[in-house]
């Protein structure tokens, strides 16, 4: 009588393919491609998220939502170490896309791949600075596909969920391809399990459709004092406001009954100190559009709702 | 299948043949709606046949399920099977290929995917190794899993009653949380197979039945009698009326072996008593005052 032990360990299978470093270089010549153009985005000392260098002039892509407070001013930091002030070009809620813009020239981008052909079960590399942690690097696959409803009026944007391990910081940076090309940004983390990331073609067509238009007032203003006697000093902490001085009939600053003299203080809940503050706050907002402004007339403070409209710029 | 070569870099063709791992298993694999909340997922495993996670399913009638082509047909529950967590349905007009096999077992290491189809929006996947693989598992309730696959690769919700497949998108086994505790287990393939065409051919699973409470023990070393093997199975209990009381089983023998093979848990017994043993008669060693004897038992069945 003999006693049979099942084997627990199968046999080793005979080598099928090629040598197992040469993955490992491979994936690393790919990352090292694109590391130099993933960006940190932060106000001050902490890291808020990640962003990608879109053009070589300085256009950055990142979230919305990592920008969403703070103001229009945020800092970049490149991974050779320099610092910039960035601005806020564009910002689109819906999307959860933000363009930034930097003043440099020759920086290193990250080769924007074609996301509308990506498949489900492709590699997926993504570099961002998760809970602060510098230029980190995960690794999984396209795991779905899909559309997701955006908004109350049945706005709908596709994502990709990918299978990559990500954390608060990761919001902002790349999802690579296989050819370490750019093929979405990361935005969303459910649970720790799923990783939600918006297609690069979405962003391209995003930034391609901003680039070409502007909000149109029709208005003229100059900054100006407030002045400290009226309001029980209330308003003097703002120092300036921007003052009306011209309306043009039947625009959008007309329509929203907006007059000559008016002082505007803010625009979409934010104070406005200047002539280029207030278009950037408005170019920001390319979803919302009406836009709540509050603004002194003589000695009152009133609101207004200004419906937004756009132009086409050079078209 | 849509395999490009713009790119000859092992990475790139690694990627790709996820990609056309997961485009391959796709074509079989359906989403099953049984349940009031997150619908499952279910592999075609025979002509018209699907084979799913059972606790997915918590009804009997009005079943359908949604194939990679957009189309929602009727299922008709066929069985079920509780100690695999695997239920078969039968879907007229299905007319889909059945999911490809891998050609040899799951091994510790290897990548693997683990794909689902839990929404109309395409198939899911995720990516991960085998991370072990084991068995017997003792479920409780006299269950026993005969062996499991487990990995790392993310379980999403509605993954259940969805493949692991290697990658090149050849079936390893059928994914379930619904056996311990939430946790994920894969049935592979060599179990879920056979399961399901039981199912299909009787609309359930014979199970043997000796009638026998057991446990472990060290056999003493002088009453080895020159075998290597350290253990036995101490029988603490023989039911009235069972198999194992008619062929003379006592309390306090120590079963070796069973249909020659030697027992050294009571998880490996229930391993044993396998549908195909139902109504045999199978020669069983044990250990009785000090002396081996062999006793002859017709295995029963479990209801």
């Amino acid at each position: 009588m003999t006693t049979e032990i099942e084997a627990e360990i199968s046999p080793l299978p005979e080598r099928t393919s090629g040598l197992p470093d040469s993955f490992s270089a491979e994936t690393v010549a790919i990352l090292n491609g694109a590391r130099p153009g993933v960006v940190q985005v932060h106000s001050g000392k902490r890291g808020i998220g990640a962003g990608v260098i879109w053009h070589a002039n300085g256009t950055i892509i990142t979230n919305n939502h990592v920008v969403a407070n703070g103001g229009d001013s945020f800092m970049v930091t490149l991974p050779d170490g320099r610092d910039f002030k960035a601005r806020v070009t564009s910002r689109n809620p819906i999307l959860d896309l933000a363009a930034l813009k930097i003043e440099a020239q020759d920086l290193p981008v990250v080769p924007v791949g074609d996301s509308s052909r990506l498949r489900v079960g492709e590699l997926v590399f993504a570099v961002g600075h998760p809970l602060g942690e510098r230029d980190v690097v995960t690794v999984g696959i396209v795991s779905g596909l899909g559309t997701v409803k955006v908004s109350r009026d049945g706005q709908t944007s596709q994502y990709i969920r990918s299978d990559v391990r990500l954390a608060p910081g990761n919001s902002g940076g790349p999802l690579l391809n296989a050819q370490g090309e750019v093929i979405g940004i990361n935005a969303m983390i459910f649970g720790g399990d799923l990783s939600v990331a918006i297609p690069s073609h979405v962003a391209s067509n995003w930034l391609a459709g901003v680039a070409n238009r502007r909000v149109y007032l029709g208005l003229g203003v100059k900054q100006v004092k407030i002045s400290t006697q009226n309001n029980g000093g209330e308003w003097a902490k703002l120092g300036t406001g921007l003052k009306i001085t011209t309306i043009v009939a039947g625009g959008p600053a007309a329509k929203a009954g907006l007059q000559v003299d008016d002082v505007l203080i803010e625009v979409a809940g934010k104070q406005i100190a200047d002539p280029k503050g207030l278009m950037s706050s408005l170019a920001q907002n390319d979803t919302n559009d009406t836009v709540e402004l509050k603004l002194l007339r003589g000695d009152n403070i009133q609101s207004a709702r200004l419906k937004m409209e756009w132009r086409e710029l050079g078209a | 299948m849509t395999t490009t070569f713009e790119n000859t870099s092992t990475v790139s063709a690694f990627s790709n043949q996820l990609a056309d791992g997961v485009e391959h298993i796709s074509q079989s694999l359906v989403l099953v709606n049984g349940r009031q909340r997150q619908p499952g997922s279910g592999i075609v495993f025979a002509q018209d046949l699907v084979l799913t996670a059972d606790h997915v399913l918590e009804r009997e009638e009005d079943i359908t399920i949604l194939t990679y082509d957009k189309r929602t047909l009727a299922a008709q529950f066929v069985g079920r099977d509780l100690s695999s967590d695997l239920a078969v349905l039968r879907v007229a007009g299905l007319n889909l290929p059945d999911a490809t096999l891998a050609n040899q077992p799951a091994r510790v290491g290897q990548f693997v995917l683990s794909v689902g189809r839990p929404s109309e929006d395409g198939p899911m996947a995720s990516v991960g190794i085998v991370s072990a693989v084991g068995g017997p598992l003792n479920l409780g309730r006299g269950l026993t899993l005969e062996r499991y696959i487990r990995t790392d690769a993310i379980p999403y919700p509605g993954f259940s009653g969805g493949p692991l497949v290697d990658a090149s998108g050849a079936v390893l086994g059928i994914l379930t949380t619904g056996l311990v505790g939430g946790l994920s287990l894969i049935v592979p393939t060599s179990v879920a197979w056979r399961i399901g065409e039981a199912l299909a051919q009787h609309g359930y699973i014979k199970r043997g039945f000796l009638g026998i409470s057991s446990q472990p023990v060290v056999i003493p070393a002088a009453q080895r009698g020159g075998r290597s093997q350290e253990n036995g199975l101490l029988i603490m209990r023989v039911e009235d009326g069972s198999p194992a009381q008619k062929s003379g089983l006592l309390v306090g023998d120590i079963l070796l072996t069973f249909a020659g093979k030697a027992l050294t848990t009571a998880e490996h017994l229930q391993a044993l008593l396998s549908g195909d043993l139902v109504g045999k008669q199978v020669q069983a060693e044990l250990l009785r005052g000090g002396n081996v004897q062999t006793v002859n038992v017709t295995v029963g069945q479990r209801n």
